[in-house]
């Protein structure tokens, strides 16, 4: 999008960077050829009327200077021959374009305002990204088996579907997942999440060594639930789970001896 | 719509030449705009995707269930919480006797405090499933939440139904919503309520894919047994009857604490937890409830921080949004306002000069006036130029100032031998000093500057002077009219001419605070100028500092519409985008030099607070705000209503559409190029900001412009001047 190099020349296009040129002046008379008007006079030399009262530019204001080519004093009055090839250099160093930095160091100041703006801009799209691809990762807490299925014969059926994995597991496997829970808070949340499948998985896939189930079973529920939640007291958890099995029983009996799949 | 008010130089086609020198006008600016343009992107797709891509709705059922052969028999009918879903499916009841409450899609930052205030005077704990957005506007209320010892679940991020998203959706609403928990709370959660869920027999498989799924991360979905169905607002009583179990087994009981009025869920449970209580139940979370081993815990510190990173992310989007919704606002309301004002004053304007009740300026102006006709490298153009002038109504003077140009354009202009028409020859020094020197060497009192190529019409000269019968006119704006309008860009700048000069030009005629009188057709007072100092050459819009200058010494500067001139615009988007960088760049300069009239009195301080006001709020703010506008317009279409988002810029476009009309028909212009109006949105509009945004940083910075012009200079002294020109198109000389 930068065009500024390749512009063509036009007037009004950037004379600058050229202090102290003082083309504001047709000064070169030596060039023109013969035939046309040269460079002529200046006719308000002679004092041209000015409009009065008008008030001098800029010099209210600081760091603009906008001395004109041509110099007129306090009055008003060129303050000499515009045309003359005077040697005027010093004041056109005077009257600089306005915005114009030659020192450069405003560039620069404006160049790491801008990437310091750049900065917060950059880290808010970065932690954005991050936290788009972030986020905690949750460990299945332990959740305890439904007791009914366990004390009741329908609990094969349903354990049908339970498929995988523990499925030789014998009273004594249970009892692992047993242990398995009483490890569960010390754990680290990966283990756990880990560890809890097979322990749910143990009862129903006990369904292949069926006759050696319900003692398992018993044994290991109660484990989970007291080992699990060390604020809730074992006790009344375990004779709340006895009371919900036996209304939840009823229902759960009646379903399971469906065809599940 | 970009008016050139400011229109100096009407002619842009300048040679490209090749860049020899470094390029010193910095590029940081494309960077930082770039830079800014993504952050703010991303921004509004956050905002988008959180605030208007689902959001809370009634919790019926968003659609028909779909079939569930695959959701195990045990779970169908099994308890409530659900857990192993992707492995081993098995499913946990409340024990008997045991309630535990849900409240789901808060926090709210009114229900929430009162139903914990009444869980508290109950000494009951209960289950808040959270939605994300919430959670991120009011997280002191998780926080009491967790304080107070509920339980926390997640409910996702912006309610949608998860059976309905892809898997890599449903992931990032889980994540977001546990981040934002973690940011607030400094909790995780593995609790999960999908929204739109009830009972288990409700599940699909669908719901059992998304089930699987947050297994899979880690969580245990809860369902609820018991709806009290207070979302339906059915009165307390309702509520409650719906909320009290029959029978003694456990329940997961669903309530709400947010998502519209929920005085009824509070005073229903006001009555429900003493009354259940007294029938012997207990109240418990979902966690105690079914014995489930810590669904919460402390959350680590990385997660912490990135959860508070999050929730200020959005925060500081939502101040955003609501920022550059009052900036739109403001912004449509002051185009409005500006089209209404312009329009009037235009209407004013034209009744004031050409009305049956016109006073005219006085005596009609009869003396002879010299034309000022800089020139460097104009021989394509001059001699059309030349003639115009030659064959006008009114006595002239024709000064042709060649500013060492390298075509031989003073030799074309002297082999024409035309009365009346003098060629001054100066080493090429710029424009200003070239009208100096016609200034110089003119000896009428008035003085008209014209373009080296621009063709006035016949009676053009003697149209514009007529304004100084009155003494007081300083200065006169002609009519510069687009000669070469073929092609979209051709059309595009003919309307912005024919509407810039038609209606701002009359707006500040008779707000009496003219900017600019362009460099292609003016006319001066020459005593004035002199007053002045001539031309001055510290802008690259000299005419522009000059008129500011006459407006401030107490001139009055009009517009004459009646003097028209021909001028060529520039032809390609490089041309024209160097010609506005240059009069933008000059404007900016001349509004800074000028910027002591904003206090001072008289007419100066008119042009101040009016002209310069106008300019800057027109010409620079708007400008830099448009690529914001454009932005927000994609968000809106996206995101918002797009049949509103279209309407409005319909509307907008049908206001410009009207301006461009009137502009039109006070001109006498056919209207047919006005159809391309709409496309101008697109390209031309983007170009014509991205200039104003390219000249304030350049303004800003200071760097000095190295402009063609440099090499020109240097290619002056070599007599091997490489861009010998003409090779690409005719440079011309804006006047």
């Amino acid at each position: 999008m930068q065009r500024t190099s390749d512009s063509g020349a036009a007037y009004g296009q950037q004379p600058y960077g050229r202090i102290g040129y003082g083309y504001a002046h047709g000064h070169e008379d030596t060039g023109t050829p013969a035939g046309t008007a040269t460079v002529e006079p200046a006719p308000w030399a002679a004092g041209a009327p000015l409009l009065p009262g008008a008030p001098e530019r800029d010099s209210a204001h600081g760091d603009v200077i906008a001395v004109p080519p041509t110099h007129h004093d306090a009055s008003g009055r060129p303050a000499h021959e515009p045309d003359a090839p005077e040697p005027d250099t010093p004041e056109h160093d005077r009257a600089r374009p306005v915005f114009v930095d030659a020192s450069g160091r405003r560039q620069r100041r404006v160049r790491r305002v801008a990437r310091l703006l750049v900065i917060p801009a950059g880290a808010y799209v970065a932690l954005l990204v991050s936290t788009l691809l972030g986020g905690p990762t949750i460990s299945a807490p332990f959740v305890p088996l439904p007791l009914p299925d366990t004390t009741h014969p329908a609990a094969p059926h349903k354990a049908g579907t339970g498929s995988s994995a523990g499925t030789g597991q014998p009273a004594g496997g249970t009892a692992s997942g047993a242990g398995d829970a009483n490890s569960l808070p010390s754990a680290p949340r990966a283990a756990v999440g880990q560890s809890v499948p097979p322990t749910a998985a143990t009862t129903p896939a006990a369904t292949s060594a069926a006759t050696a189930q319900p003692a398992g079973t018993t044994s290991a529920t109660p484990g989970p639930t007291s080992a699990a939640s060390p604020t809730a007291s074992p006790t009344t958890g375990a004779t709340a789970t006895a009371t919900a099995t036996s209304s939840a029983k009823g229902r759960t009996i009646a379903a399971s001896h469906k065809p599940v799949k | 719509m970009t008016d050139p008010t400011t229109l100096t130089e009407p002619t842009g086609r300048r040679r490209r030449g090749r860049g020899r020198t470094r390029q010193v006008t910095p590029r940081t600016h494309w960077l930082l705009l770039c830079v800014l343009v993504v952050t703010l992107s991303a921004a509004l797709l956050l905002q988008g995707y959180t605030h208007h891509m689902f959001g809370i709705t009634s919790d019926d059922v968003t659609g028909p269930r779909g079939r569930a052969d695959t959701v195990p028999g045990q779970v169908a009918r099994g308890g409530p919480v659900i857990a192993g879903a992707a492995g081993s499916p098995h499913t946990a009841r409340p024990k008997a006797r045991t309630i535990a409450l849900t409240f789901d899609d808060g926090p709210d930052p009114v229900w929430t405090p009162r139903i914990l205030d009444v869980l508290r005077r109950n000494h009951v704990h209960a289950t808040f499933f959270v939605v994300g957005t919430q959670v991120v506007a009011h997280p002191e209320l998780v926080r009491r939440i967790v304080a107070e010892g509920h339980q926390i679940g997640i409910h996702t991020f912006t309610h949608p139904d998860l059976a309905r998203l892809a898997p890599w959706q449903r992931s990032l609403e889980l994540r977001e919503t546990q981040l934002a928990v973690a940011g607030a709370a400094d909790v995780t959660t593995a609790l999960l309520r999908p929204p739109y869920s009830s009972q288990n027999d409700a599940l699909d498989d669908a719901d059992w894919s998304v089930l699987k799924q947050a297994d899979a991360a880690g969580y245990v979905t809860v369902l609820s047994t018991l709806d009290a169905e207070d979302w339906q607002r059915p009165g307390t009583a309702r509520v409650l009857a719906n909320a009290t179990p029959h029978g003694t087994a456990g329940q997961i009981l669903l309530m709400h604490d947010a998502g519209g009025d929920r005085s009824q869920t509070v005073a229903a449970l006001r009555t429900l937890i003493p009354r259940l209580k007294a029938q012997g139940f207990r109240f418990s979370t979902v966690g105690a409830a079914v014995g489930m081993a810590g669904p919460v815990r402390p959350a680590g510190t990385g997660d912490h921080l990135q959860g508070i990173a999050l929730i200020k992310m959005l925060q500081l989007g939502d101040w955003t949004i609501r920022l550059l919704g009052v900036l739109m606002y403001a912004a449509g309301a002051v185009s409005v306002l500006r089209a209404a004002i312009v329009l009037v004053a235009a209407r004013r304007h034209r009744r004031l000069r050409r009305g049956r009740r016109a006073r005219p300026w006085g005596p009609p102006v009869t003396e002879r006036v010299s034309v000022i006709v800089p020139a460097y490298n104009e021989s394509a153009g001059i001699e059309a130029a030349v003639r115009s002038l030659v064959a006008s109504d009114h006595p002239v003077e024709i000064i042709v100032v060649d500013d060492g140009s390298t075509d031989g354009t003073a030799d074309l202009v002297e082999s024409l031998g035309l009365p009346g028409v003098r060629v001054i020859r100066q080493r090429n020094a710029g424009k200003p000093a070239a009208l100096n020197t016609g200034l110089a060497a003119a000896t009428c009192e008035l003085v008209v500057m014209v373009d080296g190529d621009t063709v006035f019409e016949p009676d053009a000269v003697r149209t514009i002077v007529q304004p100084f019968a009155d003494p007081r006119t300083g200065a006169v704006s002609g009519n510069a009219k687009v000669v070469n309008r073929g092609g979209l860009l051709g059309r595009w700048q003919h309307i912005e001419y024919v509407v810039g000069f038609n209606l701002d030009r009359r707006l500040f005629d008779l707000a009496e605070c003219m900017p600019t009188v362009p460099g292609a057709v003016g006319a001066f007072r020459r005593r004035a100028l002199l007053a002045l100092g001539g031309v001055s050459d510290v802008t690259l819009a000299e005419d522009t500092d000059l008129t500011m200058a006459l407006c401030r010494a107490g001139w009055r500067v009009v517009y004459e519409e009646g003097a028209v001139a021909w001028t060529e615009a520039p032809a390609s988007l490089g041309a024209l985008w160097r010609q506005r960088y240059r009069w933008c760049y000059g404007t900016l300069q001349a509004m800074w030099k000028h910027r002591g009239a904003l206090v001072q009195r008289g007419s100066a301080g008119k042009l101040g607070r009016r002209g310069l006001a106008y300019l800057l709020l027109f010409q620079v703010l708007l400008p830099l705000l448009a690529p914001v506008v454009d932005v927000f317009a994609l968000y809106g279409l996206v995101f918002l209503d797009p049949l509103r988002i279209t309407a409005l810029w319909l509307a907008f476009l049908l206001l410009q559409l009207l301006m461009g009309l009137y502009a039109f028909r006070l001109d006498g212009e056919r209207p047919g190029p006005l159809w391309s109006l709409p496309l101008q949105q697109f390209v031309y509009r983007q170009l014509m900001y991205l200039v104003v945004v390219q000249s304030v940083f350049t303004a800003v910075s200071g760097s000095r412009l190295r402009w063609q012009r440099m090499e020109r200079y240097g290619s002056l002294r070599t007599p091997t001047d490489a861009q010998t020109p003409g090779e690409d198109r005719p440079p011309r000389v804006p006047a």
